[in-house]
This record gives C-alpha cells, structure tokens and sequence, in this order.
C-alpha cells in the first residue's frame, strides 16, 4: 500500500470517527479495494483521488446515514438534533441545503416544542410530589386523615402530570419519524441515498406500560382523595376565603406595659397606625382565616405577634398569598413611641405611621409605606426588585437613604413598592 | 441527468451488469461510467443497499495477495431486473414519444 493509498483510507477513517465500528470497516474496505483495483488498472492516485471525491464528502455520507439509522431506531430529542445536523452537512449543494431547512424546519420546532412541554410536565409532576411531601410532613400527627387526603392528591396529580408527559413524548416522537423521513429524502434526492427498506422496530409496549402505570396510580389517587374528606375541607378553605367569613380578634395592653413591637405575618397586610380612640391602650387587631393561626404574647416588655399557617394544603397558601385581604392591626393612642418596632412579612403589604426610635420592615414581595410623619428620620430602604417612592415621585435604582437625626428606619422588600411621605 | 432520475436506473443498471457475471468494485464502477456519469462515491451505498435487499450476495477470492469482493446477483435480484425492465420499457416508450413530439389528436 502507498503513501497516499494509506493517507486517503486514514482521512476516511479519522472522518467517519463516532461512526459503528462496523460501518468503518466495511467502507474503508470496499475503498481499499477499489484503490488497489485502479491503481493496478494503471491510473495514478491524484487520478483516483479525483475520481473518488472529497474524502469529506464520503464520510459526510457515511456520517448522516448512520445518524439517520440510528435516530429511526430510537427517536429522541437529542438523535433527531444530532440526524438533523449530519444530515445538512451530508449535503452537497445550497440548494439542497436551503430545501432541507424549509422542509424539517415546521416539523422540527414542532418536536422539539413537545419534548420540551413533555420535559415541562414530568418535572411540574416532581415539584407537585414534593410540594405534597412537604405539606404531609408539617401536618400535625393526629390528621391523619388529611395526611391519607394530601397523599391521595399528590398521587393523583404527580400521575396526571406524567400521564400528559408521555402523551407529549409519544407524539414528539411521531413528528421525529417524520421528520427523519424528510431528512431521508432530502439526502436521497441529492446523493442517491439508501432507501429505507423496513420500518424500524416501534417500541410502544414500554410507553403503554408507564401509561397504565400512570392511569393506576392516578385512579388510586382518586380513591385516596375522596374518602379523607379533602374534598370538604378544600370546599371549607374556599369558602372562608370570603371576608365576610374572617374571625376577628383584639386584644388591648396598656402602654406602660409595651416598649418594642415586633410583627412576623405570612400573608396578612399589616397596619401600625396612631389612632384617636384607643382610649390610652395599645389595640392589636388580627382578622383570622381558616388557613393561618396568631396570636401577640408579651415578655420583657416586647410585644411580638406571630402568623403562622395551619399548612394542611401547601398549594392552599400559595392561594391566600395573592388575596391578602386579612390583616394585623396595631393601634397606638397619639404620643406614644415605642423604642423598636420591627416588621418581617413574607408577601403582605406593611403600612407604617408610627413614631419609633428604631424602625426595620422587611418583606419579601408585599409593597411598603411609610409615613415619618413630623419626627425627623435617618431612612434606609432597599427594594431590589421593586419601587421606591419619596413623597409621590419615583426613585430611579433599588435603594434610597435620606437622614436626619431622632430616629432610624430601615425598610426593605425584594420586588415590592416602597413609599415614603 | 436529474439525481432522481439517476437514482431510479442505478439500481437496475447494476444488477442489468451482475446477470452478465460476478463483478468486483471497481471494475463494477468502470462499467457503470461507461455508460452513465455518476459520482464514483454514489455505487458503493447503492451496493450496500441492494445485499441489504438480499438483491445481491458477495463473497471474497485471493487477487495477487489480497482479497476482492465480488458481488453476485441473486434469484430476488433477477426478479427485481425483470420487474424493473419491464417499468423502463413503458417508460421508454413514453420517452420516445416525449422526443419525437406527442402529436395531436
């Protein structure tokens, strides 16, 4: 064998790299022979080198056939993207080219559009199980009924969720064959390509295995949900969500008693305010749902009120989250200045007009308002994500300070509005 | 020619070539040159294809030290042939009426 004989079956070779061992071996001998034959026929290798072609070319070929046997095998995402791209640099000419994209290019976003929304629905069903995990491991121990309910739910919607992933992935996977089988054609029409003789082997009995395993566990679900009562209570939920339905409590102390003020709500719009008829005392309000539980204690002279929530149903709270139509209410005859009041709410709004030597709101998404009134203020507020407004008129970036001396306040919420009067 | 058109008689013109005798590769591709311009890279998956299609077999003889594959035609592949002439004379003769000019009713 020759120098170039050699080099020309070496390029074959380093070309068709990731191809079956197979498929190499028997192009790279059907060429070795070919060479040897022409050469012994008296033509010359820079002859034979023309008449072959670009090395490329063959292994482009090569290349695209096996990618496209492989992808109708076992279509997936990730063949039917790898077929797609040796297929176009299998391709000879622009023309063929430029007809190969208009041609998969529909079905192509189509596919890939559906493994996406497939891939969407089986992790939407892993968020929904876990969510589920974790309500059921901060129920109290004695619903047991509730947890065999959430369960159930979490059961019937994890199965639900993957039932409509598998629909997706199947259907991705028709528009994959034929998406292949406009690659074939495209590849056929240009270099006389192999005809796909047999439809590959189609393996649906998986599939209709996890179908059923989900239509299962789905009906199980379902027979979980009922019995436990859940549907009731998630009825019960709704219904209290009207405001009409909120308990209302107060409690009053006097204001020797109270020094410092701290508030930590989930949900609820909290409001400290100065009010006329408070004859004297500290009143504190609390408009009480179905789904959180609080209650102000006072020790050392500092009042702190805690929302927390039943959390039964997590998604439930996700719910109250958006109503925000409960709230705490702490009202203070005029005069009074507390030392420190402190404000930590997860996403109500916080509306503040009290005087405070010290003064520090924080919420995650609730809007903030802040009314510092005669007192001059040191103020430092921060709102990543959110809006601050100084006396109507909106700041451009995330933080504000402003100082004076008498008192401080430190406000923040992460994509909440602030407002400073 | 058009590539489609091409494509179409490839596979006839090798096993019409295979009925004479056994061939090898090259010679293979030298006798389809001689009769219609094709890429010398297109015969090779048309072989492929057709022992695929159990049109064809192989096997190996020694040639000065080395082995040759010669290609065989088989009982399928001469089925084929005969099925496949007998499309190309219809379409001969509708070829021939295309060049002499299809005349008027």
């Amino acid at each position: 064998m020759t120098d170039t004989e050699k080099g020309i079956l070496a390029s074959i070779r380093a070309e068709c790299a990731g191809l079956p061992e197979e498929s190499i071996r028997q192009t790279l001998e059907f060429y070795e022979e070919y060479i040897a034959d022409a050469l012994e026929a008296g033509h010359s290798e820079e002859e034979i080198l023309e008449r072959l072609g670009s090395v490329k070319e063959i292994a482009a070929q090569a290349r695209a056939e096996a990618a496209l046997t492989g992808a109708e095998q076992s279509p997936g995402p990730f063949r039917m993207i790898g077929a797609g791209r040796q297929v176009f640099r299998g391709l000879a000419g622009s023309a063929a080219k430029f007809s190969l994209i208009l041609g998969a290019s529909i079905p192509y976003t189509l596919a890939l559009g559906l493994y996406l929304c497939a891939v969407a629905a089986f992790v939407g069903a892993l968020v929904m199980a876990a969510l589920m995990g974790y309500g059921i491991s901060t129920m109290p121990n004695a619903d047991i009924m509730a947890k065999i309910g959430t369960a159930a739910a979490g059961l019937f919607l994890t199965a639900f969720l993957c039932g409509i992933g598998l629909g997706l992935w199947s259907a991705a996977k028709g528009i994959t064959r034929v998406t292949l089988r406009v690659l074939r054609r495209g590849l056929r029409r240009d270099r006389l390509m192999d005809r796909q003789t047999e439809n590959p082997p189609q393996r649906t009995g998986m599939l209709k295995a996890a179908f059923l395993i989900c239509a299962v566990a789905a009906l199980i679900g379902i027979g979980g949900i009922l019995p436990s009562g859940l549907p009731v209570k998630l009825f019960s939920i709704w219904n209290s969500m009207k405001p009409g339905n909120l308990d209302t409590r107060t409690w009053s102390y006097s204001t020797a008693e109270i020094r410092e003020i701290e508030i930590a709500a989930m949900n609820s719009e909290i409001v400290l305010e100065t009010a006329a008829g408070s004859q004297g005392a500290i009143r504190v309000t609390y408009e009480e749902p179905e789904w959180l539980t609080g209650a102000p204690a006072v020790e050392n002279k500092k009042l702190s009120f805690r929302e927390i929530s039943s959390g039964t149903i997590p998604f439930m709270d996700f719910i109250a989250r958006h109503e925000g139509m409960t709230s705490v209410r702490i009202e203070v005859p005029s005069g009074y200045r507390a030392k420190s009041i402190t404000v930590n709410s997860q996403s109500g709004d916080v509306s503040a007009a009290l005087p405070a030597d010290i003064i520090r709101i924080e919420t995650t998404s609730g809007d903030i308002r802040f009314e510092a009134g005669k007192t001059p203020y040191r103020i430092r507020v921060s709102a990543p994500r959110g809006r601050i407004l100084v006396n109507g008129k909106t700041l451009e970036g995330g933080s504000y300070e402003a100082g004076a001396a008498g008192g401080a306040a430190e406000l923040t919420t992460y994509d909440g509005t602030i407002e400073i009067q | 020619m058009d590539p489609q058109m091409k494509k179409g008689v490839l596979d006839a013109l090798v096993l019409a070539i295979l009925k004479d005798g056994d061939t090898y590769g090259y010679q293979l591709s030298e006798r389809v040159s001689g009769i219609m311009v094709v890429a010398e890279t297109a015969l090779y998956p048309v072989l492929r294809r057709l022992e695929a299609q159990e049109m064809l077999s192989t096997y190996s003889e020694e040639h000065s030290g080395r082995l040759r594959k010669y290609y065989r035609i088989t009982k399928k592949g001469r089925e084929k042939l005969s099925e496949y002439i007998g499309e190309l004379t219809e379409l001969e003769r509708i070829i021939r009426t295309i060049i002499k000019g299809v005349e008027k009713p």
